[in-house]
């Protein structure tokens, strides 16, 4: 195979990032609130590591000089146990969004390239898996295999890959008539090679816009297992940190702040994750029509005596 | 003709999605770590359950055998005995249900409600500072775990509405009236929960819609009889834009399922959720398997009949 | 002379900008008088402005946009009253013909409710009445009274362009304008629509304005010509003496243009050139770039509308202009 190949994108994905950035800002507010859950879940260990768990004090002491977020049901410090369940719940999220998208782009891949009945096949899985309701799906499995914080992850991942293999089989379908593909094709190149070195480069940032979706999505999961009681019970993260203390009496005795900080960085996490998604949405402006909608901003009009 | 066929292919699929449900519950029971008997043996389990145990699950059967008398008995309803109150699931699970359906009408009705509102005002004034607003605060909401939620709201309405369960055992007056809003009022907490976490899609998919219809040339032709602007929005616009939206609640059902499983266990509504959350905690095996199968089956089945009932609703399907 | 139905003075008409904040001018300094009775065709390129003039009269225009001069319709002036000041004749007195396009009709409504809607509110009260008028109506454009229970989707254009026609009708208006009514059609149907339009607007007294980019069509359906370029009118002249009396180089541009049916001319003649963007047009007159016989006056002074001969024409050169033989 002589000369480069040349795929569209390949060079300038820098410059292209910049540019984005700049149309949207709410994309890159969104990128710096995850880069900073990122960072804090990188250094939880050297800032709150050991001592998180302690016991500093009453339990649900209110918040004060000395513990910003006040104590939690087992009186330790809450913002510790937030910077340590940062890195869990961060961690499981990644690690499962990593797991659905090899799924998802895999089985998209397979599907939107092979066709015939390898994408019936797929397509019908997928459909499946969309079907049928995620939450108690997750609840039976995580019930009889055990509670355990990679059990966890391998769980979410199994289930929420489904949106990946849509988006990744109809992108695929595209880009398997380009011009390049089809060269490859003619010159006899192995299956296997074109997937690899031709398609996946082109659904790259597909799989990328997508994969943000799910870190949301994978959050809210982790948090739902460890609130019903089917998460890791020795690991704390911001779903357990919830379940604690809703299990332990922070309503009846009024600690919000037990509550309310690992509910706000997930939220936090969420509308990050979204507002990022929504800076690869290449959504078309939507076309002025013909005349007189919507009437928002009003009509000027002015007589002029002619 | 074509309307019968595609509705005869979708049941076929429903049909199989359960079956592939049920399939899978008796594999996982099967695959579970122990013998599916230990597994089943509970610690104050009595030997009149374990062998009731043993005989349904036909633990001595090939296990084809066992698979075959599984689908039979589930398909005939039997879903097994609870292992912490030895009643059949079934009678539990269905009165669970029948608790669930009020909360889960009202939510989606509030969300719908509330979706209506925020995405007609969104796409009316579109890029502009209400736009922004009412969909920034949707988009917000829906980012909320709804249990936290569920307790936020308890938190800061405890002393005007009821926090928990779904009716006073204290209540002096048994009148049908005195006891109908009993229920409501610890109806409205979780309701609002759930509407507040789920309608954040609709929003979004009812604002694009709308824009669309506006925009289209035969909101033109509309305005140009003469007719009022209301009028001519109402009919036309919302008309076609509410067609997606409807659509999007039998795709979203899934998802709701699980807001209202957090959502019962909070306020602790003795609904379908909160028989999960309980059976969960005393791994009640038989309980959480049939509850999966009937949150399933309930999903399915509301999804399909939402789909048929837009297509029918909409003229351009309806004839080839 | 009886007074005009409608009498437009220099108009201008902004229309919010796509790409970019702000306004487009997109009709500039309109003029018009409608007579009774009178049609008037409005002939250009895509673009040039003939919707957004015709939309303009009745205040159909995009949020934002902005509307001046002054708009008379049976002596009352309509711009001192705001927005429904030209709502006012939306249904009474004036009615828009759709295009037959699928587009222009609500696909999920059927053709009676459309009818219906378009009948004035004192006719729409009573069911029975409703619904007969309807029937009338449909009467009226050639079609069978079952029409009423279908939707657009199961129509074909001709029919769909005579059901427009008959949502026109049902407010029994005065003037009517056609935008681009019969684009979308082929030219056998696209003639029997015309036919039909013609035939009822005789009848019921009906003057119209009829925007078109062909410029036979136009001819041969109404009495005054008035050409369109770049959001102004270059040229009125009568359609019976377009061919001879035309001035304005793009109009006899444009009647070269016009195929004849036994006549090679070798070649297909068409207009060099492609019309400019409007937001982007500089001094002088915006035909000058395409026109061959532009000069340095062309390009500083924009020409205004001045009576040479049979027609009135926006040109420097008009009254020089040898007898054509393009």
């Amino acid at each position: 195979m002589t000369g480069q190949v040349r795929h569209p994108g390949a060079r300038g994905r820098l410059g292209r990032l910049v540019r984005v950035a700049g149309r949207r800002p709410s994309a890159t507010v969104g990128a710096a609130v995850l880069f900073g859950f990122g960072l804090l879940a990188l250094l939880a260990s050297p800032l709150a590591g050991a001592s998180a768990d302690a016991q500093v004090g009453p339990v649900f002491a209110p918040p004060s000089g000395a513990h910003l977020l006040g104590l939690d049901d087992q009186g330790a410090d809450v913002l510790k146990q937030l910077v340590v369940g940062t890195r869990v719940s961060i961690l499981v999220a990644t690690a499962a969004t990593l797991v659905a998208s090899v799924i998802g782009g895999a089985v998209g891949l397979l599907a939107g390239y092979l066709g015939g009945w390898v994408e019936r096949a797929l397509m019908a899985l997928t459909d499946y898996f969309i079907l049928v309701p995620a939450l108690p799906l997750m609840i039976v499995v995580a019930q009889v295999w055990g509670p355990d914080l990679w059990h966890s992850v391998l769980i979410i991942g199994m289930l929420l890959w489904t949106p990946m293999a849509r988006v990744t089989r109809a992108e695929v379908k595209v880009v398997r008539t380009r011009g390049y593909v089809l060269r490859a094709v003619a010159m006899g190149a192995s299956r296997r090679r074109i997937i690899w070195k031709h398609v996946l480069p082109q659904v790259r940032g597909l799989l990328a816009a997508n994969a943000v979706l799910i870190i949301a999505a994978a959050v809210f999961a982790e948090a739902a297992l460890a609130f019903l009681g089917v998460g890791d019970p020795e690991t704390v993260s911001w779903g357990a940190m919830i379940q604690h203390a809703s299990e332990r009496g922070a309503i009846s005795q009024d600690a919000w702040w037990a509550v309310i900080p690992p509910g706000v960085c997930i939220a936090l996490v969420v509308v990050a994750c979204n507002l990022v998604s929504l800076a690869f949405d290449v959504t078309a402006r939507h076309r002025h029509g013909r005349g007189a909608m919507p009437p928002g901003r009003s009509v000027e009009v002015e007589y002029v005596h002619g | 003709m074509l309307a019968v066929r595609y509705a005869l292919v979708r049941l076929l699929g429903a049909v199989a999605v359960i079956w592939g449900a049920t399939s899978f519950n008796f594999l996982l029971f099967r695959l579970a770590p122990g013998d599916a008997a230990n597994v089943a043996i509970v610690a104050n389990a009595s030997p009149e359950l374990q062998r009731q145990l043993r005989a349904q699950f036909g633990l001595d059967d090939p296990l084809w055998l066992q698979y075959l008398k599984y689908l039979g008995q589930t398909a005939r309803g039997n879903l097994g005995v609870s292992f912490s109150n030895q009643e059949p699931v079934s009678h539990i699970l269905r009165a669970a249900i029948l608790h669930t359906l009020p909360l889960a009408l009202a939510g989606v009705v509030l969300a719908l409600l509330l979706a209506l509102i925020s995405g007609l005002v969104s796409a009316w004034w579109h890029g502009r500072l209400a736009d922004h607003m009412f969909r920034g605060s949707a988009l917000v909401l829906y980012a909320l775990p709804a249990q936290w939620l569920g307790i936020l709201m308890i938190f800061a309405f405890s002393s005007w509405l009821p926090s928990g369960g779904m009716s006073d055992p204290f209540l002096l007056d048994t009148s049908w009236w005195a006891h109908a809003t009993d229920v409501a009022r610890h109806l409205v907490l979780p309701a609002v929960t759930l509407a507040l976490t789920t309608y954040g899609a609709f929003t979004v998919v009812l604002r694009s819609s709308m824009i669309s219809a506006l925009s289209e040339e035969y909101m033109v032709t509309a305005l140009a009889k003469g007719l009022p602007t209301r009028v001519v929005v109402r009919r036309h616009a919302l008309r076609n834009a509410l067609l997606p939206t409807v659509n999007l609640i039998g795709l979203t059902l899934g998802t709701m399922v699980g807001g209202v499983i957090l959502i019962e266990s909070v306020f602790s509504w003795p609904g379908i959720g909160q028989a999960v959350y309980s059976a969960v905690s005393r791994r009640d095996y038989p309980v959480l398997q049939g509850a999966f199968l009937l949150l399933t089956l309930s999903v399915i089945s509301s999804s399909l009949v939402v789909d048929v009932v837009c297509r029918a609703l909409d003229p351009r399907t309806r004839r080839a | 002379m009886a007074e005009p139905l409608i009498s437009v003075r220099d108009v201008n008409i902004w229309v919010p900008s796509i790409h970019q904040r702000g306004r487009t001018l997109i009709v500039r300094h309109l003029e018009l008088d409608i007579f009774p009775g009178e049609r008037l065709g409005l002939v250009g390129e895509s673009g040039c402005g003939k919707s957004t003039s015709l939309l303009g009269i009745l205040g159909l225009l995009p949020g934002g946009s902005r509307i001046s001069g002054s708009i008379r319709f049976q002596g009352r002036e309509l711009l001192t009253q705001g927005l429904p000041g030209l709502a006012s004749l939306r249904g009474a007195g004036v009615a828009l013909v759709p295009q037959s396009a699928m587009s222009a009709m609500n696909p999920v409504l059927t053709v009676r409710r459309q009818i219906i809607e378009a009948l004035p509110p004192g006719e729409r009260r009573d069911r029975g009445q409703a619904r007969r008028r309807c029937m009338e109506l449909l009467d009226q454009v050639a079609l069978p009274a079952d029409v009423q229970r279908r939707y657009p989707h199961e129509l074909s254009g001709g029919m769909r362009q005579r059901v427009g026609i008959a949502m026109a009708l049902a407010s029994r208006p005065r003037l009517l304008l056609a935008d681009e009514a019969t684009t979308a059609l082929d030219t056998v149907v696209q003639a029997r629509v015309m036919e039909l339009l013609d035939r009822l607007c005789a009848e019921l007294g009906l003057a119209v304005i009829f925007s078109t980019h062909d410029l036979a069509l136009a001819a041969n359906f109404c009495s005054t010509i008035a050409v369109m370029y770049a959001g102004s009118i270059v040229e009125r002249v009568p359609a019976r003496r377009l061919a001879a009396a035309a001035e304005h180089p793009y109009t006899r541009m444009l009647i070269a243009a016009v195929p004849e049916p036994g006549v090679d001319r070798g070649a297909v003649v068409s207009i060099p050139g492609t019309p400019p963007r409007l937001g982007e047009l500089g001094a002088g007159c915006s035909f000058a770039p395409r026109c061959p016989n532009a000069t340095a006056v062309c390009q500083r002074d924009e020409p205004v509308l001045q009576q040479v001969g049979a027609a009135m024409a926006a040109c420097h050169h008009a009254s020089s202009q040898e007898p054509s033989n393009v």
